[in-house]
């Protein structure tokens, strides 16, 4: 029974001590400090008025959150399309003519901007058509074998023959913006030729006639470099098509550029 | 009986908290208004989600117009707090605090941070005093600020 009281009261006693022991510690940290503090306010006083002593780099507590406006700064779902000129390096009789040769391309871009507004990264699906005219009397045509003859049309009076270029775009673009409404654009745009055909109009006694070749074997990924001058109201593109956009096994080798007008 | 008192005591006794005084900042004070009254505070709060991007948990900010014998007040708090900070970035003009940045040990995880600043506009002093809580470190406090 003694002992039991015992052990008791020494669970109880150690307890105490350690609230006694630990009061005694605040206290002497309150006194360290209420020192320390005296002492401050004697080197308050020792420091000569008219001096900075500015060592750290000042936060702007007005100001939380900042980096966040800077970071993200805004997205945004855009359309982009343009209509150009296509040029070829194509050498006689396979000789396109920028007149008769245009592209239209749409993108739907998803746009992410940063920094101010100044940078915009933007990708997104898009689609371009290609139509590339000949000129003068001769027209193209596809062979039994694939291979695709470029010769003077025999069969009445020939309108144009095109080639046309259906594609599936992937644009992958960085703009910079001056501001005003000013900056450029470039990037790669993979394009993905799902279609191509040879379309010849012509006329045979007074009746317009069309012929129409499928699948005339073009390259099915092509990349085309892409920049594009942006004014305020309107936007000048320039493309670059450093690949074959048809198989060399059955057509001339040839590359095209395209420069155009990109309305928004 | 008596067993049983003896023994109930000692249990009691047990469970009685240390007389350590919980770690509270000097600086608590100005949050619960001993300076200026409410009204006259420009106090924002934050908690929660909206926090969880920036390593944060509480954002706490209060701005006023201040007096000389205010600023000293303020001042003064922030010195004994700097005692137990585990970091501190002070600086004085004239001999007098214009800017702390304190580090607290961390609790559970959380760092707590005490942020000061004197700006003066138009001949006044405005003081703004902003106490954070969360995971950030001071590296990422120096990123979320803007920098004067």
């Amino acid at each position: 029974m003694m002992k039991k009281i015992i052990i008791a009261a020494i669970i109880a006693a150690t307890f105490t001590s350690v609230d006694v022991f630990a009061q005694e510690r605040a206290d002497t940290v309150k006194n360290k400090a209420a020192d320390v503090t005296s002492q401050i306010d004697t080197i308050r006083i020792q420091i000569p008025s008219g001096s900075s002593d500015r060592k750290h780099v000042h936060l702007d507590f007005d100001i939380p959150f900042y980096n966040k406006i800077k970071k993200t700064g805004t997205s945004a779902v855009v359309g982009a399309m343009g209509v150009g000129a296509i040029f070829s390096n194509s050498s006689a009789p396979l000789d396109f003519s920028p007149q008769n040769s245009l592209e239209f391309y749409y993108y739907a871009l998803d746009s992410h901007t940063y920094t101010h507004g100044h940078n915009t990264f933007s990708f997104g699906p898009g689609i371009t058509f290609r139509n590339l005219g000949l000129t003068g009397g001769n027209a193209m045509s596809m062979a039994e074998n694939g291979q695709i003859p470029v010769a003077p049309f025999q069969g009445g009076a020939l309108k144009v023959s095109k080639l046309r270029v259906f594609s599936l775009n992937v644009p992958i673009l960085y703009s910079f913006s001056f501001g005003g409404g000013f900056g450029f654009t470039l990037g790669p745009v993979v394009n993905l030729n799902t279609g191509s055909s040879i379309v010849n109009k012509y006329s045979l006694d007074g009746d317009k006639m069309k012929d129409k070749y499928k699948r005339v074997h073009c390259n099915i990924i092509t990349v085309d470099a892409m920049f594009q001058l942006n004014l305020k109201y309107f936007s000048i593109y320039a493309k670059y098509s450093p690949m074959n956009l048809m198989d060399k096994k059955y057509w001339p080798e040839f590359n095209t550029w395209s420069i155009g007008i990109a309305p928004f | 009986m008596k067993r049983f008192i003896i023994i109930t005591l000692g249990a009691f006794l047990s469970l009685a908290p240390p007389a350590v005084a919980q770690a509270g900042l000097q600086i608590d004070s100005l949050f619960n208004g001993a300076i200026v009254p409410a009204s006259t505070i420009t106090e924002s709060v934050v908690s929660g989600k909206e926090l969880k991007s920036y390593n944060l948990d509480y954002f706490r900010s209060v701005r006023f117009k201040a007096t000389d014998a205010e600023i000293d007040r303020i001042i003064s708090w922030l010195e004994v707090d700097a005692l137990v900070a585990v970091n501190k970035e002070m600086d004085s003009e004239e001999g007098k605090l214009v800017y702390a940045l304190l580090s607290f040990p961390a609790d559970r995880n959380r760092n707590k941070y005490v942020g000061y600043q004197i700006k003066e506009v138009s001949g006044s002093k405005f003081v703004t005093v902003v106490y954070l809580t969360g995971k950030a470190s001071l590296s990422d406090l120096k990123v979320i600020f803007k920098h004067r």
